[in-house]
């Protein structure tokens, strides 16, 4: 029997069994390497996911500001004709306070007018006075001499009334205090080019008008008369002086509305406007025994019409509205 | 205070009532003259007459209506078209709107104000806008249409219901 020998395995095979073992690890270094990569690419895919969630969550968020910066001049609208009713409330509410301070102001006159009554001599001087109103018709039919002392005697009780009569018709004395500001709202459609209308809003009660003469004149109604006048007198500078004029109910409160049709104002409208505005303030006794003072304030159309468009028909001028005709058929009628 | 009224001058108020026109009428008139509103807001006898022929202000109804009809409703209406028609002649003619109710009872002031609006929209009458107020002249086939209406032969179907 062949005793067992050790043997060097032959050299080829060490080699080929080295090229085994570099291969085994070659293999597993790779996998090892890819399991890392995909492991990295699945990471980064996730990564990326989030990212365009991320990115969509974004977008939305900026689609959001994008419609809410479209919407900022209707918001805008919204809250500046929120901020006039708030404050055309809040000065409707003045000048009915403040309405106290005219009666005062009227009483303070008639008691001048009384202490002059009190006065000596003055109750006959007024019968005389009447006696000649009366007479006066028929004086041509009496004697030359005779007619002329009369009317000398009736002269001279004139003079002697005189003071009861300035009394009587003098001015009511300005508010020693302070003032207050109280604003007239004006907008002019369209705010360029040819315009088409004017509206005032003026925080007096639309009772105003609605009961015309059978109302008391209260501060409220003579704010009116003023700011109608001063229309009228807009109308009259700007050369149309028979522009259709309306009177509306703006939540109570009165709105005017002047409709210029085909006929533009011949020149600048707010500025006669202005300057008329101006100049009755300057004479507005009653406003200045009030202690209130009155100024514009310009607003653009969109902001006190078409409020029915955003869903709040009480927020607007009632029909028509700026923007449109006086009536449908543009046939002002006799009010109703 | 009663010495003292003889020298007071008359309210706006006073005046529009005395006239019987809506007060912002005479502010707005006022205003558009060169005189514009008086400073104490008060007006003597000479202001109120030259104010009232300004405004036009005429009173169409006292006494007896001048159209005899059953019908109270048709007897107004028949007697405004003829007042228009006689007041109108054959020139241009133009009158304030509340001319054509004023002095009426307030239930016969209702139809006969109506029938104005009617007439507006019929287009028999126009309405024209002046600063002194709402005034109306003749549409183009009024003085047919009236003379219809006056005699109560042809009163168009939007009139009569104001009374039946």
């Amino acid at each position: 029997m062949k005793a067992e020998t050790r043997m060097t395995p032959p050299l080829m095979a060490q080699a080929l069994d080295e090229v085994v073992r570099w291969r085994e690890g070659q293999a597993d270094g790779a996998r090892a390497r890819l399991e890392e990569i995909t492991g990295e690419q699945q990471r980064l895919s996730e990564d990326v996911a989030e990212l365009q969630r991320q990115i969509a969550t974004l977008e939305g968020l900026a689609d959001r500001v994008r419609q809410d910066v479209a919407e900022l001049p209707k918001l805008e609208r919204a809250r500046t004709r929120a901020a006039v009713d708030k404050g055309l409330d809040a000065e409707a509410e003045v000048v009915r306070s403040r309405d106290s301070l005219l009666r005062v102001a009227q009483d303070r006159r008639d008691e001048r007018v009384s202490a002059l009554l009190g006065q000596p001599d003055v109750a006959r001087l007024i019968e005389e006075f009447e006696q000649f109103q009366e007479a006066e018709a028929t004086l041509n039919l009496l004697p030359d001499g005779y007619r002329k002392a009369i009317e000398a005697h009736h002269q001279s009780v004139r003079e002697r009334l005189r003071p009861l009569m300035e009394a009587a018709q003098s001015p009511l004395e300005p508010y020693a205090e302070e003032f207050v500001a109280v604003s007239v709202i004006g907008s002019i459609s369209p705010p360029q080019g040819q315009v088409e209308a004017l509206a005032v809003l003026l925080p007096v009660p639309f009772a105003v008008f609605e009961e015309g003469a059978e109302r008391g004149e209260d501060l409220a109604c003579l704010l009116a008369y003023r700011l109608i006048a001063v229309i009228g007198a807009t109308l009259a500078e700007v050369g149309q002086p028979d522009a259709t004029v309306q009177y509306a109910d703006y939540r109570g409160l009165l709105a005017i509305q002047v409709w210029f049709g085909d006929d533009s104002p011949r020149s600048d409208l707010r500025e006669a406007f202005t300057s008329q505005l101006d100049r009755a303030r300057e004479q507005s006794t009653e406003l200045a025994a009030a202690g209130i003072e009155i100024y514009t304030i310009w607003l653009d159309p969109e902001v006190i019409a078409g409020a029915e468009d955003e869903g709040d028909p009480e927020t607007h001028v009632d029909a028509p509205a700026i923007g449109g005709g006086p009536m449908d058929d543009e046939t002002p009628q006799v009010e109703a | 205070m009663s010495g003292a009224d003889l020298f007071e001058k008359l309210t706006i108020g006073q005046v529009a009532r005395w006239l019987d026109v809506h007060p912002f009428d005479l502010v707005r008139m006022m205003g558009s003259t060169d005189g514009g509103l008086p400073m104490d807001l008060r007006l003597d006898e000479a202001q109120i007459d030259r104010l009232r022929d300004q405004a036009g202000v005429e009173t169409w109804w006292s006494g007896e209506l001048n159209v005899s009809d059953p019908v109270r409703g048709r007897a107004l209406v028949r007697s405004l078209a003829s007042q228009i028609l006689s007041r109108s002649g054959s020139g241009t003619w133009l009158s304030r709107a509340d001319n054509l109710y004023r002095g009426l009872e307030p239930a016969d002031h209702w139809v006969v104000r109506r029938a104005v609006n009617q007439l507006i929209l019929d287009g028999v009458l126009k309405s024209v806008a002046r600063a002194s107020g709402l005034h109306v002249e003749l549409g183009p086939n009024a003085v047919q249409v009236l003379g219809g209406i006056a005699e109560g032969n042809e009163i168009p179907a939007s009139l009569e219901a104001l009374w039946s």
